[in-house]
């Protein structure tokens, strides 16, 4: 019995090093429903949120928030919790739908961890305008164009039908099964395309670029300043590749015909016969991957 | 209306004490002013007026007192008024309907729950700035010889941008920010922002 509790003590050590804090979570729950009408868009102004937008059914926009306050106290992020605002409002053509921290003057500065959870169900025909800060944003199913800025908040766009725009800071983007046309502009970002049916352009700035063309994705345009960017083309491949790495590396299969021009420029092409579309690559400071 | 006693009451005015109010006020007002602006007061705060439950019976009674008094008027004017009517009825129909389409239901719910985090999820958000960031700033504010070659002013803007989003990010998440994606994208800008240091050390 004394060797059993002495094993078990020596299992416990090693957890009783790895502290612990406990945080006290409020939470507060706001469901909202709104009429939508076709011709009305959608206007999503986020902070600190996790925003997940997803079609429904009939001719109404379901939000659902969840703003939380967590503090090792439980009086101070009760305090906190109530500095959420929560706004879903029609104006014009417009259904906006915030969710900020405000400030009453006079009020100190909430010192809990504030975070918001928005589920919007919407028409799918519905465009979709969003704007996050430091959180992510999941958009799903929908039919409409899109347009989305963030900094540091992660963008998953999955089986989308209308064109999409995307400006990310900070915040990765994942996009797959997109069948309108897909603008990206990226810092500090790494972004991910898969199955897209449609024209896309990539501009990076000190991130990677992953793309996955494929028979049904148009013409193809990536723009690297100090990113590196990997394709990966369909076997055979559908396209005519264009690729150009100033200061980088070119690292493509043998079916390419590379060149250098000058000291520091590396080309390679992959010439197809017959009318197909372009996919084309230019990077500086960062190396470019056909495989 | 004449003042009796103007001269009187101009001297008493004048005599009053005047009163600066305290500066902080101005800027507390900004800032409501601010929010207002940036804000709009949603239609749902507005507060709602029900009628006394008498008023229709009120209006009814009315129209019956006035119906017998004018007749004839009524017999000319029937259709006229009624045709009034009728648009009045078909506006008010389609704005309620409209306000039906449109209007927000909802509910509001709180609840509060314990979540157990790991101290070295938290520890990125208490680290306290290396020294040698501080020197790298000094050197730059200082006007030494190398803050001026171009490598190195590239390298400090560059450095300057992720200490400003490591910063905006640190103030998102707090002391108590738990979510391991965005520590795990300080730690990262951290590591950047290391590595660029080191490069900068190695220039002075």
């Amino acid at each position: 019995m004394q060797k059993l509790l002495i094993y078990i003590t020596l299992c416990l050590l090693p957890l009783a090093g790895a502290a612990q804090t406990t945080l006290q979570v409020v939470t507060k729950t706001v469901q909202k429903t709104v009429g939508w009408k076709p011709g009305y868009e959608l206007e999503i102004n986020g902070e600190k949120a996790e925003v997940e937008v997803t079609p429904g059914s009939g001719n109404n926009i379901v939000v659902r928030a969840e703003l939380s306050a967590r503090h090792p106290m439980l009086d101070t992020a009760k305090i906190d919790v109530e500095g959420w605002k929560f706004v879903v409002s029609t104006i014009g053509k417009k259904v906006y739908v915030r969710a900020y921290v405000g400030l009453p003057s006079g009020k100190r500065l909430p010192t809990s961890n504030l975070k918001a959870k928005i589920v919007i169900q919407a028409p799918p025909s519905c465009p979709v305008n969003l704007a996050n800060k430091f959180g992510k944003a999941h958009l799903e199913r929908l039919d409409a164009p899109i347009v989305l800025s963030g900094e540091f908040c992660s963008f998953t766009l999955l089986q989308l039908k209308g064109s999409v725009r995307i400006d990310s800071r900070y915040g990765n983007i994942e996009g797959t099964a997109i069948q309108g046309k897909v603008d990206v502009q990226s810092k500090r970002a790494d972004v991910a395309l898969s199955q897209i049916h449609a024209d896309c352009a990539v501009r990076s700035e000190y991130g990677k670029v992953w793309v996955q063309p494929d028979a049904q994705t148009g013409n193809v345009w990536i723009q690297g300043t100090k990113s590196d960017v990997t394709v990966d083309l369909p076997q055979p491949p559908q396209h005519n590749v264009f690729l150009t790495a100033e200061y980088g590396n070119v690292s493509v299969p043998a079916a390419f015909q590379q060149s250098k021009s000058g000291e520091n420029t590396n080309r390679a092409v992959l010439s197809q016969q017959g009318t197909r579309p372009v996919l084309t690559v230019e990077t500086n400071f960062g190396s470019i991957t056909v495989q | 209306m004449k003042e009796l006693n103007h001269d009187t009451l101009q001297k008493a005015l004048r005599q009053l004490p005047a009163y600066e109010p305290p500066a902080l006020l101005w800027d507390a007002l900004e800032t409501q002013l601010d929010l207002d602006s940036a804000m709009p007061v949603p239609s749902e705060n507005l507060p709602l007026h029900t009628p006394p439950a008498d008023i229709w019976a009120n209006i009814e009674a009315r129209l019956e007192q006035e119906a017998p008094a004018a007749p004839a008027l009524q017999s000319r004017r029937g259709g006229l008024w009624w045709r009034r009517l009728s648009a009045a009825a078909a506006v008010v129909l389609l704005l309620g309907a409209g306000w039906w389409a449109m209007r927000t239901e909802g509910f509001e719910s709180v609840e509060v729950h314990q979540e157990i985090v790991d101290n070295r999820l938290l520890e990125p958000l208490q680290e306290q700035e290396d020294a040698a960031f501080e020197m790298v700033q000094h050197l730059c504010r200082e006007q030494q010889p190398v803050c001026q070659v171009p490598e190195f002013r590239n390298l400090k803007s560059e450095l300057d941008e992720l200490t400003e989003a490591r910063s905006s990010l640190r103030e998102a998440l707090g002391a108590y920010g738990n979510d391991p994606e965005l520590v795990g994208q300080l730690v990262e800008i951290e590591r950047e922002r290391s590595r660029i240091l080191q490069t900068l050390v190695t220039m002075i």
